[in-house]
């Protein structure tokens, strides 16, 4: 038994640690690397200012350059790799980030808050909103309630997270103007814990987390198989004839044990809700970790694009592994795990 | 089926006492419990006998209100504790059916293997039982060690197992104890050996046995094994499409049954005094609830009938003793249908 938790941990950082090699090399040999994207962008700036570039200057802004990306042309990628990996061990340190001069790790951080914030709201309330109405529609198989909402939760299904979210932006943001369509604070306010800042940032977080919330919807129809596939077991009837209530047999019954086949692909969504941020925060232009992840890639931002990735493989790992280990206690008869896998 | 009195007024302790009892399905096309009339006595093991698909389920699903959904039951099923006041089953709502379920009727239902939640302890199952119905936990689970010991379980190691840890007989035995844990009066046991190997069926019919005299329970046992039901019985119920056909002291049924689909019915189970080849199945099939054959139910398979039969319907008659049949021609039933085995001469 132990010696699956090791191996499931070991598993889990070999999966880690082929993803991080893989993406550094393809990251590496994508077109332009962050000193020519650079050196792009400020050419761009002087001829949009009407300078010209005269040797001197040039030379000037090169040096500028590689004291600032602090990448040395000179080293090979499979040598650059060893350094990326030698200073995450020995130091923990995942480099600083090229555009914005600041250390990976907290800048990621910093962001990741907001990630979660919206995506919390959204998702969990997305979930469980979905899940209640799966049991209330096994509850009613069959009545008009039912065939509403199954109608409703296949269209949902159908359309694409990303349009729905656009859909909201223009319905809620454009159209009716409810809804601020972009940033993440209401402007000059002062942040910190007073009213007119709180208002907002769930303002602001509105709109992205209705999307989340969108998104999240899908299990409904899965919960509400699963509750009926429950129902019509024989020891609900047991219970019943047990003298149980009936809130006890629908939630510790049919509830608990509904949740059973949809519980791996339960905590994998908070992994999909960083997967998904990047597209809803380009949308929603809501700048959070999949802002950030999503700029670094456009300018070519290894560190922090490394760093992202680490990141977000981390989270999707660690889900898996939370999934795997604990559903041995969820389930007695999957005793810890060992007889299953999910992936 | 009419009876011109009801045992109750004959001074008979009965148990339960059901008038008209029906149960239907699909808005009433489908009748799977044709207007019973029927009563339990107290401290009595009835067996109620009959080929799958005869009603015998819904019989004792319908003495607890307890038919699975679409199914419903009309007419009046009433319940005489010990020493309470007559309560009408059919009519009570749903919180004093969850008092009285478990507490003073429990129902061992067919699918004892799958009677459990298989996510939860065995002793979570009784810690629940003991809060829906207010009883302390030490001592609830105090008692239910001494009735897991009556049935030879262990305790502590069942207790703690999760139900697929549990081998069949000793899920059944477990689904047992939990049955009698709040010491109820009544027992329904609905098929309560299927799925077990003969052995396993023997031994719970045993300790049904025992239990039944330590604890005075009176008993309802639903099953299509006629050997089984033949040990434990006092009285033996024969049903056939969707009614009793034949009632009375199990001995005297097994020995001189009058209706002769019980005769038939006796004659195609194997016995070790009788020759094999003796052994027949009953010709024909068994009507189905959405047409049920007029006049006699049993008429299209029986080799005793005429004309009566098929139009009229015969009484539940008997002749003055316990033992009562709903047939016209008793004396020639017997003689043209011989059982083909020589308990009456034992």
């Amino acid at each position: 038994m132990v010696n699956y938790y090791v191996k499931r941990v070991a598993h889990a950082f070999m999966v880690l640690l082929t993803t991080l090699t893989v993406s550094f090399a393809l990251f590496r040999m994508l077109p332009f690397g962050p000193y020519e994207i650079m050196k792009l962008q400020i050419q761009n700036q002087m001829a949009q200012s009407g300078e010209t570039m005269d040797v001197q200057t040039r030379e000037r802004i090169n040096a500028r350059i590689e004291a600032f990306t602090n990448i040395d042309p000179d080293q090979t990628m499979v040598e650059a790799y060893f350094d990326y990996l030698f200073n995450i061990i020995v130091y923990q340190d995942f480099g600083k980030s090229i555009t914005h001069n600041e250390a990976v790790w907290p800048l990621m951080l910093e962001r990741m808050q907001w990630t979660l914030f919206y995506g919390t709201y959204g998702f969990a309330l997305g979930v469980s909103t979905a899940l209640i109405l799966g049991a209330v529609m096994a509850y009613n198989e069959g009545s008009r309630f039912d065939q509403v909402l199954t109608y409703f939760t296949v269209t949902n299904e159908t359309i694409p997270g990303y349009i729905a979210a656009i859909i909201l932006l223009i319905v809620f943001g454009l159209q009716l103007g409810w809804l601020p369509t972009g940033a993440r604070e209401a402007p000059g306010t002062v942040p910190g814990l007073n009213i007119p800042y709180m208002i907002g940032i769930v303002q602001h977080a509105a709109l992205i987390s209705m999307a989340g919330f969108v998104a999240g919807f899908g299990g409904g129809l899965d919960y509400r198989g699963n509750c009926i596939r429950e129902l019509g077991k024989d020891y609900i009837r047991v219970a019943h004839l047990r003298g149980l209530s009936d809130t006890r047999i629908a939630i510790r019954y049919v509830g608990r044990n509904s949740l059973l086949p949809i519980y791996t692909g339960l905590l994998l969504g908070i992994a999909g809700l960083l997967g998904g941020s990047v597209i809803l925060e380009w949308i929603f232009n809501y700048p959070a970790m999949g802002d950030l992840l999503l700029k670094s890639l456009f300018s070519r931002d290894y560190p922090l694009l490394m760093g992202s990735l680490v990141l977000f493989t981390g989270v999707t790992l660690t889900g898996l592994l939370v999934a795997d280990l604990t559903y041995g206690i969820i389930d007695p008869r999957v005793q810890g795990g060992a007889e299953r896998e999910s992936f | 089926m009419a009876r011109a009195r009801t045992e109750r007024e004959t001074d008979i302790d009965v148990v339960f006492e059901l008038e008209n009892v029906s149960v239907a399905f699909d808005d009433g096309d489908t009748v799977v419990l044709d207007d019973v009339d029927f009563s339990v006595r107290r401290g009595e093991t009835l067996g109620v006998v009959g080929e799958s698909g005869s009603g015998k389920s819904m019989f004792a699903s319908s003495l607890l209100d307890a038919v699975v959904d679409p199914g419903r039951t009309t007419g009046k099923v009433t319940y005489y504790p010990k020493d309470d006041d007559p309560m009408v089953i059919t009519e009570m709502s749903d919180d004093e059916l969850r008092d009285v379920r478990w507490e003073n009727i429990t129902f061992v239902v067919q699918a004892a293997q799958s009677a459990f939640n298989p996510t939860m302890s065995i002793k979570n199952h009784f810690i629940e039982t003991f809060n829906a119905h207010d009883v302390p936990k030490r001592e609830g689970l105090e008692r239910a060690v001494e009735v897991m010991q009556d049935l030879y379980l262990n305790p502590k190691q069942v207790m703690q197992s999760y139900p697929h840890e549990l081998s069949g007989g000793m899920k059944q035995r477990a689904l047992i104890a939990l049955s009698l844990v709040l010491d109820p009066e009544v027992l329904i046991l609905d098929e309560p050996t299927a799925s077990l190997d003969l052995l396993m069926q023997r031994a719970i019919i045993s300790l049904l046995e025992e239990i039944k005299e330590k604890y005075e329970l009176t008993m309802v046992f639903v099953t299509h094994n006629l050997n089984l039901i033949s040990v434990i019985a006092d009285r033996l119920g024969v049903m056939y499409a969707f009614e009793f056909v034949e009632l009375g002291p199990t001995r005297e049924v097994l020995t001189n049954a009058t209706h002769p689909y019980t005769r038939a019915l006796l004659n195609s189970v194997p016995n070790l005094s009788g020759d094999i080849t003796d052994m027949a199945g009953i010709p024909g099939q068994a009507p189905n609830p959405k047409d049920i054959p007029s006049g006699c139910r049993y008429h299209p398979r029986c080799p005793v009938g005429d004309r009566t039969c098929e139009t009229t319907i015969p009484t539940f008659d008997s002749d003055g003793s316990d033992h009562a049949a709903a047939c016209h021609y008793p004396e020639r039933s017997r003689s043209q249908v011989p059982l083909n085995f020589g308990l009456g001469d034992q």
